[in-house]
């Protein structure tokens, strides 16, 4: 989706497709990071396919959906923080806490599933709110705030629980997590509905180009009547909601709400964000970039199995995707802002253009 | 073993005999009259049934009740640790003296090294259980600190000789004994068996006894592998479902660590087909027991070791007895035939009430 949309709130240019329409389509689609990523992502499973046939059953590809369809969910407003020029790293301890506060209701105070569930996902909301107050309106710094409500949160989770994981929930709660639809499991169809609804909110509506532009020249932006910290807050607040609603569902899947259930799932999220064409720097990132970094890590997880790799290597060789990731868009980037000889003068980046497509 | 040497902590010879504690914890006052006999040392006066009022086994040795036991360990994330906290309250309650567990959430090798650094400068410290699990010598200095300050060490993952008081726990060969014994039957010696655990020091040592016991004493059973997961529930359950969709045909699995029972029905979803053998005692791996869908649990009850690990550091501060070198606790392996008395009563012998006794 691209955002062609004018912007009759501010003084911003419409995320247009004016650079863009210099170029080709051909060489648009073959230079584009999505694009060469799902090519990458081909490639990868043709060889991996070609080593362990087994490895390209649809059955193998299901499993490696369904196990990140709740990462995915947490991706997503990662891609858009990023995009934002911010981060988060508190979603796991707050995906954790959420599950355990529903589990710790249904089991201990006999709440009923909707309850445990809003609950649940209300914990989430309320530490992404803190971040983004503590982080736009009090000025801290994300890394140091978002890390102190990992603790927080972490910390709330082991002292409400004491080691104590709440299980046995009623049916009708774990139905959330375990029910089949066409034999996959539900937490997909989740992943699906709330990825595209974040897609489409984020990448066709005002709001969506106002975060690129907030991510792309925050001065900028404000001069053009971006509401920056309003956005922000909006967008910690989305993070935290999705991953207390990530934690609820695992719980619901797992049947059991556990104070070690993720660990890591920010770094993670973020590593797939950055494969898939986001800059830490902000500006840049798309969902459907984020969903196959997301996609390469988990294939790259289950094709370490397949062939053989010691699970004792496969962090490290993770890490190298990333940083390969790393140095590639590194050199893109400044490929792309070298200026045309036959222009003389700098050309708008793929920053510029704010990337807006999802 | 029998074999004396010098005791590096304190005051008296250490005697290296390893006292075996038979069947689940007696907690009573026979358990601990056995164990001061195993210590060579006489028994306390007076010693009354457990938790009987003024019955305490620390009446006439002058406990130090001001002073704390620590446990020092890491992961307290973990489900495992349940159990063990139970076992240490109870030995706070029958002595009557202050017991604490410290150290980080996660399975953090520096923040628990920094743990029994920071015990090691309280001022409160009587003695120290510890899980330090990792490579000795990064915590050597550690030790030999706490024998110069004449604070007794109890070791307990794992055992590393002096300077120490006592090793007590079990030996990394004994579940995955268990666990082999188990699976072997179930197969009748026949099949394809794997095997997943997290990146631990110990848990790594036991992999190996692991498929080395297989091999030895089932040789028509094939080991198709290992995988390893990061010690939180969502990546464990994407490396077993990834494994058993690798090996499609294997017949069972170990789940090594202390993670598998949090998530057993997961694990069961994953591939029902699997003869799972998990590793701990908590409920929810219980109960998929008990409903026939997962073929047994092995493990050593933490709630066992942490009971009787803190004995030795008691008797040792109030009374200057002699520790065995080693006490073993039982591995107990828990199945259908035997899981509804296990979960009546976890910690205690099941058929015979010593504590009944005049």
């Amino acid at each position: 989706v691209t955002v062609a949309a004018a912007d009759p709130g501010t003084n911003l240019p419409a995320a247009g497709p004016s650079a863009a329409a210099r170029r080709s389509v051909a060489r648009r689609f073959l230079g584009s990071r999505v694009t060469a990523l799902a090519l990458f992502d081909l490639v990868f499973i043709a060889a991996i396919g070609a080593i362990e046939p087994d490895f390209v059953r649809l059955e193998n590809f299901k499993v490696i959906v369904e196990n990140m369809a709740l990462p995915a969910m947490v991706m997503v407003p990662t891609v858009y923080l990023l995009a934002a020029g911010r981060f988060d790293l508190s979603v796991d301890g707050v995906a954790v806490l959420s599950g355990i506060v529903a589990g710790l209701l249904l089991k201990n105070e006999g709440a009923p599933t909707l309850v445990a569930l809003v609950l649940g996902v209300g914990v989430g909301f309320a530490f992404g709110l803190a971040n983004g107050l503590l982080i736009e309106l009090a000025g801290l710094n994300p890394l140091v705030t978002t890390l102190g409500t990992w603790w927080v949160a972490m910390g709330l989770a082991l002292g409400l629980t004491q080691g104590y994981s709440p299980f046995g929930f009623p049916s009708g709660f774990t139905a959330i997590g375990q029910t089949k639809v066409l034999g996959v499991l539900i937490v997909v169809v989740y992943a699906v509905v709330f990825v595209a609804a974040m897609a489409a909110l984020l990448g066709l509506t005002r709001f969506g180009a106002h975060v690129y532009a907030t991510g792309g020249d925050r001065e900028a932006a404000l001069l053009n009547g971006v509401k920056v910290k309003r956005i922000g807050v909006v967008l910690y607040a989305l993070a935290g909601t999705l991953a207390g609603a990530a934690g609820v569902i695992f719980a619901a899947r797992l049947g059991t709400a556990s104070a070690s259930a993720f660990d890591g799932l920010a770094l993670d999220v973020i590593a797939a964000a950055v494969v898939g064409g986001a800059s830490l720097t902000g500006g840049r990132g798309t969902v459907l970039g984020g969903l196959l970094g997301l996609f390469l890590l988990n294939l790259f997880g289950s094709a370490a199995i397949y062939v053989g790799i010691s699970p004792f290597w496969q962090k490290g060789i993770s890490g190298l995707i990333l940083l390969v990731a790393l140095v590639a868009d590194a050199l893109a980037d400044r490929r792309q802002r070298r200026p045309p000889s036959h222009l003389g003068t700098q050309a708008g980046g793929e920053g510029s253009e704010r990337a807006a497509t999802t | 073993v029998n074999e004396q040497r010098p005791h590096e902590i304190g005051r008296g010879g250490a005697s290296r005999r390893e006292f075996v504690v038979r069947g689940a914890a007696a907690s009573g006052a026979a358990g601990i009259t056995a164990f001061l006999a195993a210590c060579g040392g006489g028994s306390p006066a007076a010693p009354g049934k457990a938790g009987a009022a003024g019955g305490s086994p620390a009446a006439g040795l002058g406990a130090k009740k001001d002073q704390t036991y620590y446990w020092v360990t890491a992961n307290l994330g973990d489900p495992f640790y349940q159990d063990g906290i139970a076992g240490m309250k109870k030995f706070g309650d029958l002595f009557g003296v202050k017991v604490q567990i410290v150290g980080p959430q996660k399975n953090d090798v520096a923040g628990m090294t920094q743990a029994l650094q920071e015990t090691l400068a309280k001022p409160d410290v009587a003695g120290i259980f510890s899980y330090y699990y990792a490579d000795f010598n990064a915590a050597k200095s550690l030790y030999e600190e706490a024998a110069k300050k004449q604070i007794p060490v109890v070791n307990g993952a794992g055992d590393w000789g002096p300077p120490r008081l006592s090793f007590v726990g079990v030996r990394d060969q004994d579940a995955p004994s268990a666990a082999v014994d188990l699976i072997g039957d179930a197969l009748g010696g026949k099949g394809k068996v794997g095997y997943i655990g997290n990146t631990g020091t110990n848990i790594v040592r036991e992999e190996k006894f692991f498929e080395q016991f297989l091999k030895e004493r089932f040789s028509g059973i094939q080991f198709v592998g290992n995988a390893a997961h990061d010690g939180s529930a969502d990546d464990a359950l994407k490396q077993y479902r990834a494994f058993v969709q690798r090996n499609r045909d294997v017949n069972a699995m170990f789940f090594g660590d202390g993670l598998g029972p949090s998530i057993a029905d997961a694990l069961v979803q994953a591939n029902p087909n699997v003869k799972l053998v998990l590793r701990g005692f908590g409920q929810n791996g219980l109960k998929a027991i008990q409903a026939g869908k997962v073929l047994g649990t092995v493990d050593r009850n933490p709630y066992d070791e942490e009971l009787w690990g803190f004995m030795p550091l008691y008797f040792a501060v109030n009374g200057n007895y002699r520790a065995p070198d080693s006490m073993i606790v039982p591995t107990i392996t828990v199945t259908k035939d035997n899981v509804d008395g296990f979960i009546k009563d976890p910690y205690h012998n099941v058929g015979v009430d010593y504590s009944s006794r005049a």
